[in-house]
């Protein structure tokens, strides 16, 4: 039996999207107005986030949820109203982080049966505790059904003899278990009187908890002194207050004490928040983010996927058609066909730029989650860090963003829990800056390269081999791993250095599933460190596929593929332009000296031209610099699709190497792709 | 993966003959076998990998497999072929000297190897020579 409304099914995934872009818009304001200044814009902003949620989740048949926002939706009206109104800020957002989280996970579990639906109605009785503190009132709850006068003939019924008394216990609002203390509490009674009976009766009842939480407990007992009883009551566990309550003089005082956040605490702790996160500035998501300028359409992704794949397949087509070999005799003869097909190359160029940049989106989309991971953390960790955040609208394919969520969550939370020192740690080590987990995006040739940095404690190689040794991972002997390679061990499945397993980490299972996953669609992961300054994790992930303008070489009798978009200059040079320096280093001489990189060496190929004069030189230039690298002969240029290499061809380093991947020609032909960047790269390192 | 049922218990493996030795994979791990040779050769990798050929449009790695199992090098015959196979979502095509057939055996007799990181998972033991079962997840990581 589904969770939902069933005829509203063919609802369901526009209710989801939407929802769930409302929750995170949500969370957006409710971190950066933590600790800043909750504005009239905010307030109103949320006001009506929750009531479109309280809406369409009553559309969906979804009434918990609904119900949930509605109260909610009520506390915010009373903001909404009364903007001077007294409240206790801190517990005020606990309560709307809680919903949020409630609803979130709600949804996210609704198309599963087996997780059966939420009851709310202790956080909703909170809600409205609060809201009705907020207006001053005794929190006579709405949630709870009667609550009226004549309470206290309620209380005794005809039964009951002269001599039975009756008291009302209100137990704390942070008491989640209200159930439970009563018995025990009743149980401590015995000593001084004994139990008639108890309003709710059944404390086993599901509903027990709830009605003790919103009404109190009534407890009916027959003592000689109601003083003693009074004061063992009060002494209860969890007990707000004790009232004996008079029969029939109506001098009760129901619910004596408002349950939850005492109104005594107004808008001051916004202060005391501001000392705990000194420059959460740069965390904050700015208010910046106007991306609502324009009119938006959301859109299934599989028909942009098969747009993109159309698009690419355009591409390669005419390319195809424009290089065909039957029209190599002609080629002279036929300037009207090659003026159109510039036209043509000209469109189906603008018509792939237009489809890939619809499938981009900024991985600001993924880091804005991590906002909310790090403030859980430091409220559960009391490490106090600061997330920074840098490059954030770096675009990347949405397939490619989708897959960073759960690494990124993984690298950030063992960053705050693992990386970074406690307060105590950091001063005795001399740290006197803040602890601040970064988190970076940028591009690199084909890759976007995504940085999680934490100036914590780092990672010592020796104290990672020892470890390695004891859990018996080693697979080869200690002296032959290379600082690089001890560093990675963290990476391997039932790896973990710390010796509790918290909440948030740890189990050594995360890291290796993580790389795994990375290296399935040609991405990888790699880590730095340097103990007692911090570590640096890096996320590199491929542009997903991407056509590229490549000029075909030729080395030792085969083909090869280097990007257009990397060569200033193609030619064959002449003697005047060649030199060897005495320690024989060559350089071709163009606009200026250029360091030559033999192809052939480099890759450890046989059967290449051996003199430059009878080769040809392509001036190259990247982000690692730039350098003449020498080829047997160039071909043609072509439009190509360059596909990362698979998992397993990735382990063999087939990147740092100088390749980038593979393409598939039209003929059936494959083609490695160099990668110039890396060329110039490992190059420059020797 | 055409596999005829199989009585529960009973295991099917492909026979095949590498370096001078038997040896199985396990049916179902198996994609196809074909005879191409139209390998591209790519740079920079270890010996035991020939290259690449274009399977369906995919860039599948071909693995010697004499020389993953550091066997000597030697001529390929005429009857060499491919076997290309499967692991979770990957494929590699492994070269061979020659397949010979299917095989069903039950579990008493094939012998497990204790080493759970050995390329050989353990062996079949049928009358005959004893045939060597591939571990096809190791194949697919380094050697």
């Amino acid at each position: 039996m589904a969770k939902y409304e069933q005829s509203m099914e063919g609802m369901l995934d526009v209710f989801l999207f939407e929802t769930n872009e409302l929750l995170e818009k949500l969370d957006e304001i409710l971190i950066r107005t933590e600790s800043d200044t909750l504005g009239e814009e905010d307030v109103g902003e949320i006001f009506r986030i929750m009531h479109t949620v309280k809406g369409s989740a009553a559309m969906m048949g979804l009434h918990n949820v609904s119900k949930l926002a509605h109260s909610l939706e009520d506390l915010f009206s009373i903001i909404r109203e009364d903007p001077n109104v007294q409240f206790d800020k801190p517990a005020l957002y606990e309560l709307l982080y809680a919903g949020s989280d409630g609803m979130k996970s709600e949804i996210e579990n609704l198309s599963d049966e087996s997780v059966p639906l939420t009851d709310f109605t202790e956080q909703i009785a909170k809600n409205r505790a609060f809201a009705a503190a907020m207006k001053g009132e005794a929190p006579a709850a709405e949630a709870a059904p009667q609550q009226s006068a004549g309470e206290a003939d309620g209380v005794f019924t005809a039964e009951d003899g002269e001599d039975v008394l009756a008291f009302r216990v209100m137990y704390q609002s942070s008491c989640l278990m209200p159930s439970i203390r009563a018995m025990v509490l009743l149980k401590h009674l015995k000593a001084v009187c004994e139990l008639v009976s108890t309003i709710p009766a059944d404390l086993d009842a599901d509903s027990a908890g709830d009605e003790i939480s919103a009404k109190g407990l009534v407890i009916k007992v027959k003592a000689a002194s109601p003083e003693a009883v009074l004061e063992k009551l009060k002494n209860g566990i969890n007990v707000e207050n004790a009232v004996q309550i008079q029969r029939q003089a109506k001098k009760t005082e129901p619910a004596p004490t408002p349950a939850p956040a005492p109104s005594s605490q107004p808008a001051q702790p916004a202060q005391s928040q501001q000392a705990e996160k000194p420059s959460a500035r740069p965390s904050a998501p700015a208010k910046k983010h106007d991306d609502k300028s324009g009119a938006m359409i959301s859109v299934k992704l599989e028909k942009l996927d098969r747009l993109m794949t159309l698009a690419t397949e355009i591409v390669i087509a005419e390319s195809g058609v424009l290089h065909s070999r039957d029209l190599l005799p002609y080629r002279s003869e036929i300037p009207n066909f090659y003026k159109s097909a510039r036209e043509l190359k000209k469109l189906t160029d603008e018509l792939q730029d237009v489809v890939m940049s619809v499938r981009m989106v900024p991985v600001n989309t993924v880091f804005s989650k991590m906002n909310r991971v790090v403030r859980d953390m430091n409220k559960k960790l009391g490490k106090n860090v600061t997330l920074v955040i840098e490059g954030e609208d770096t675009e990347v394919d949405k397939s490619a963003a989708d897959l960073l969520g759960d690494p990124l969550m993984h690298l950030v939370r063992n960053a705050v829990d693992h990386g970074i020192e406690s307060p105590e740690e950091r001063a005795a080590a001399g740290k006197t800056e803040q602890p601040t987990v970064t988190l970076s995006a940028r591009y690199e040739s084909n890759d976007a390269l995504i940085e999680v940095r934490d100036n914590g404690a780092g990672m010592d190689p020796k104290k990672l081999l020892e470890k390695a040794r004891s859990k018996g991972m080693l697979e080869k002997p200690e002296q032959e791993y290379t600082r690089r390679e001890c560093l990675e061990l963290i990476m391997k499945a039932g790896f973990s250095t710390n010796t509790e397993v918290t909440e948030f980490s740890g189990r050594g299972v995360g890291m290796d599933v993580v790389r795994k996953n990375l290296e399935k669609v040609g991405g990888a992961l790699l880590v730095d460190s340097e103990h007692g300054k911090g570590s640096v994790f890096t996320i590199r992930v491929p542009m997903s596929l991407s056509i590229s303008d490549c000029m075909v070489i030729q080395l030792g009798g085969r083909e090869y593929a280097v990007p257009v978009s990397a060569i200033k200059e193609i030619f064959r040079p002449k003697a005047e332009q060649l030199n060897v320096t005495p320690d024989g280093r060559e350089t071709v001489l163009s606009d200026k000296l250029y360091r030559m990189i033999r192809l052939s060496e480099h890759f450890g190929l046989e059967g290449c031209e051996s003199d430059p004069k009878g080769g040809i030189i392509l001036l190259c230039t990247a982000e690692s610099g730039e350098a003449a690298l020498m080829a047997d002969g160039i071909l043609e240029e072509m439009q190509i699709a360059i596909k990362p290499f698979s998992a397993y061809l990735s382990k063999f380093g087939l990147k740092e190497a100088g390749f980038s991947g593979t393409s598939v020609l039209g003929d059936g032909s494959i083609i490695p792709v160099l990668d110039v960047n890396e060329i110039i790269k490992k190059v420059s390192r020797k | 993966m055409s596999e005829s049922a199989n009585p529960a218990g009973v295991s099917s493996a492909v026979i095949f003959r590498s370096a001078g030795g038997l040896f199985a994979v396990p049916m179902q791990d198996v994609i196809e076998i074909n005879s191409r040779t139209d390998l591209t050769p790519l740079p920079c990798l270890p010996d035991y990998i020939l290259g690449v050929i274009n399977l369906m449009g995919s860039v599948t790695p071909v693995i010697d497999l004499r020389r993953r199992l550091d066997f000597e090098d030697c001529e390929y015959g005429p009857r060499s072929c491919l076997m290309v196979l499967r692991h979770g979502e990957e494929s590699a095509a492994i070269k061979v000297d020659e397949v010979l057939t299917s095989k069903r055996y039950l579990p008493e007799s094939f012998l497990p190897l204790p080493d759970p990181k050995s390329v050989i998972a353990g062996y079949i033991t049928d009358g005959g020579e004893k045939i060597q079962l591939i571990r096809t997840e190791m194949l697919f990581e380094k050697k």
